[in-house]
């Protein structure tokens, strides 16, 4: 009790320095904060976007295809796989998928195209896929036509095709045989020329699995999961559960590699700045209770001479510095949940975009947390009980009678 | 036959070595009695100050013996010390006495709570001491909010209040100007007759010596005279 009013009425002795010491160390964690929200904010809608997309949060492929995909990297999804995926708690949904590439022709235009085969019921349960086609049909309703598909929008203005309009396949078989058929577009996908799907060709699985001489083979299965957070343990733990050594379940972090590191050396250089803040704060407070300090010696000596125990005056030193970084945190708690709620509905724009790994990036938020508002209160919290250590032991230590000399 | 309180023998006192070593006090061999009401006098650099800083613990000789209350203090560690200082000693200073964030009554109060004093007690003795030094009703006020001398009786109180067996003041009027001197003296000699407590004080001033009951007088670290009046 005695130490915190002495604290207490220390700290509003020098109203103003007190002041200066806590706006400082506001004004850092506020800062922290925002900037911790900003990157946990916008990594957050980066891997949201890249998973809700395309790559879902869990992907299963035969074990060497990630290293190097190729048509005959394929394996049966079995009804036992099926039923487990569907068993498992954490996974929300799961489709299908085939890759390949083919010829295509329409009149004397060709080109050459990637292709994607999904289940469309089960695709639009993980991906935005539905979403995705900009004029024409979903592939599910596009009842009627035989090998129906959806054309990328680059591929669309290559060979000049219209809805309806029927294109020549030409690739090859999972049996080594030619593979040949005709495909009608009943869609187009992708906003822009840029985008992935502008460049791919979607069809279903069965037209593909014909096409390919596959069977009832596929070459990936892709997992939307309760919670993207959990994606490696979901990954490990299906991995067990499948007990099949020819699968590989990997999440996304893997699966997207390149967009992952990208994005890990960019949070690097965000706790580097972090960092930076914190030291700023340190020296602030050193500063602060360095003067105090050396302006209270009499004080101390004082007190030591009363028979004051030195571990009370290091205590109240401690305190008081606790106290003032403890208040000006409660304070600006205000600031950074308001700050970091505004930025999360109102991203800030970047320019030119930002690209991570093949993922655009055009604008950054801020997103709202308990991580995000505590842990640089923390932080903030820490920096200045750790760095008023030195200060309090060197006052509590300090001679009585040559701290009450001095004039 | 009088309780010693403090009793030294042969002590020595120098500071730093060689050429530069100053011997502050040489052979000081002193008895303090209980009720002794007693002044130390000298020059200036006779070594007053060091002596009283030895007396309660603050400083340490460089030889010879020295008994507080029946205590070797050579003999005790730091917090050992401090814990005697809080218990057996008042002290009094020529400035800087008070927390200029405390109250007169928290001052006051302030070794007792070291002494995890009881409320109900601690507020009992404030008042009954703040009656005696005549600051009643001034007890919440800060100590820039007071007068030197009235600081000082506030130090007075304070070391009167946790029942000390010496009070030991290190010029406490010499910031005063002679009147209030006076007065503060004139207090603590009533302290010590009516309270019988014992008083070791050092002062320049004549006037403040002619108080005395007992007068110690230091040149260069010796005792050269003690005479009771
Ligand atoms: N910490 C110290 N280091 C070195 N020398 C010191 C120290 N303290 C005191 N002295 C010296 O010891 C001698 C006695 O000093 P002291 O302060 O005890 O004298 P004093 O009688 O109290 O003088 P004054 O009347 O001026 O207060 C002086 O020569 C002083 O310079
Ligand atoms: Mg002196």
């Amino acid at each position: 009790m005695l130490t915190l009013r002495l604290a207490f009425r220390n700290l509003l002795r020098h109203k103003s320095r007190s002041l200066l010491c806590g706006l400082s160390m506001m004004g850092a964690y506020v800062l922290f904060s925002i900037s911790l929200g900003f990157s946990d904010g916008s990594y957050g809608g980066l891997i949201r976007m890249l998973t809700d997309t395309h790559s879902g949060h869990v992907q299963i492929h035969q074990k060497d295809y990630l290293e190097a995909p190729s048509l005959f990297r394929n394996f049966k999804l079995t009804a036992e796989i099926k039923n487990q995926l569907t068993a498992h708690p954490e996974v929300l949904a799961w489709t299908p998928r085939i890759f390949s590439a083919a010829l295509i022709f329409r009149e004397n235009k060709s080109t050459i195209a990637r292709l994607m085969a999904i289940d469309p019921e089960r695709e639009a349960q993980v991906t935005t896929m539905r979403e995705k086609v900009q004029s024409g049909v979903y592939l599910t309703e596009a009842v009627g036509v035989t090998n129906p598909i959806l054309l990328g929008l680059q591929l669309q203005k290559l060979i000049q095709a219209k809805l309806g309009d029927e294109l020549i396949f030409i690739g090859q078989g999972a049996d080594g045989s030619i593979a040949n058929d005709l495909f009608t577009v009943v869609g187009i996908v992708g906003k822009s020329s840029t985008d992935a799907e502008a460049r791919r060709i979607y069809m279903t699985l069965e037209s593909a699995q014909e096409f390919l001489s596959l069977g009832e083979r596929i070459h990936e299965v892709t997992l939307r999961l309760q919670n993207y957070a959990k994606a490696r343990s979901a990954a490990v733990n299906l991995q067990e559960i499948l007990n099949n050594e020819q699968l590989d379940v990997q999440p996304w972090q893997v699966v997207e590699e390149q967009f992952y590191k990208a994005m890990q050396a960019d949070q690097q250089g965000n706790w580097i700045t972090q960092a930076v803040i914190m030291l700023i704060v340190g020296l602030v407070v050193l500063i602060t209770v360095l003067v105090n300090v050396f302006e209270r010696r009499h004080e101390y000596g004082l007190l030591l001479a009363l028979g004051t125990p030195p571990v009370f005056i290091f205590r109240s030193v401690i305190v008081e510095m606790t106290m003032l970084s403890s208040l000006s945190v409660f304070v600006g708690l205000f600031f950074s949940f308001s700050l970091n709620l505004y930025f999360s509905v109102e991203g800030i724009a970047i320019e030119p975009p930002m690209e991570y790994g093949g993922v655009l990036f055009s604008d950054i938020i801020s997103e709202v947390s308990l991580f995000v508002l505590f842990v640089p209160a923390v932080f903030t919290i820490a920096v200045a009980f750790v760095v008023a250590f030195f200060p309090a032991a060197k006052s509590a230590l300090a001679v009585p009678i040559e701290a009450m000399r001095g004039n | 036959m009088a309780e010693i309180v403090i009793k030294t023998k042969n002590l020595d006192k120098s500071f730093g070595s060689g050429e530069t070593e100053i011997h502050a006090l040489r052979d000081v061999n002193l008895e303090i009695m209980r009720g002794d009401f007693a002044a130390i006098v000298g020059p200036s650099g006779s070594g007053k100050t060091t002596l009283l800083n030895i007396l309660c613990g603050l400083d340490t000789v460089s030889s010879g013996e020295i008994q507080v209350s029946g205590r070797s203090l050579q003999s005790m560690s730091g917090s050992e010390l401090a814990k005697f200082r809080r218990e057996h000693i008042g002290l009094v200073f020529q400035a800087y006495n008070l927390i200029p964030v405390l109250t007169v009554l928290e001052n006051i109060e302030y070794v007792m709570l070291l002494q995890n004093v009881p409320s109900a007690e601690r507020k009992e003795r404030v008042r009954k001491f703040l009656t005696e030094v005549g600051l009643e009703g001034k007890e919440n006020r800060f100590p820039a909010e007071l007068s030197g001398g009235q600081q000082q009786r506030v130090a007075i109180a304070r070391a009167m209040v946790s029942h000390p067996d010496i009070i030991l003041a290190d010029e406490p009027t010499a910031n005063l100007d002679s009147a209030t001197g006076a007065q503060l003296l004139e207090m603590m000699r009533r302290f010590n007759e009516e309270l019988n407590m014992t008083f070791v004080f050092s002062t320049h001033d004549p006037q403040i010596m002619e108080r005395s009951k007992r007068m110690v007088t230091l040149t260069d670290g010796r005792i050269v005279s003690d005479e009771l009046k």
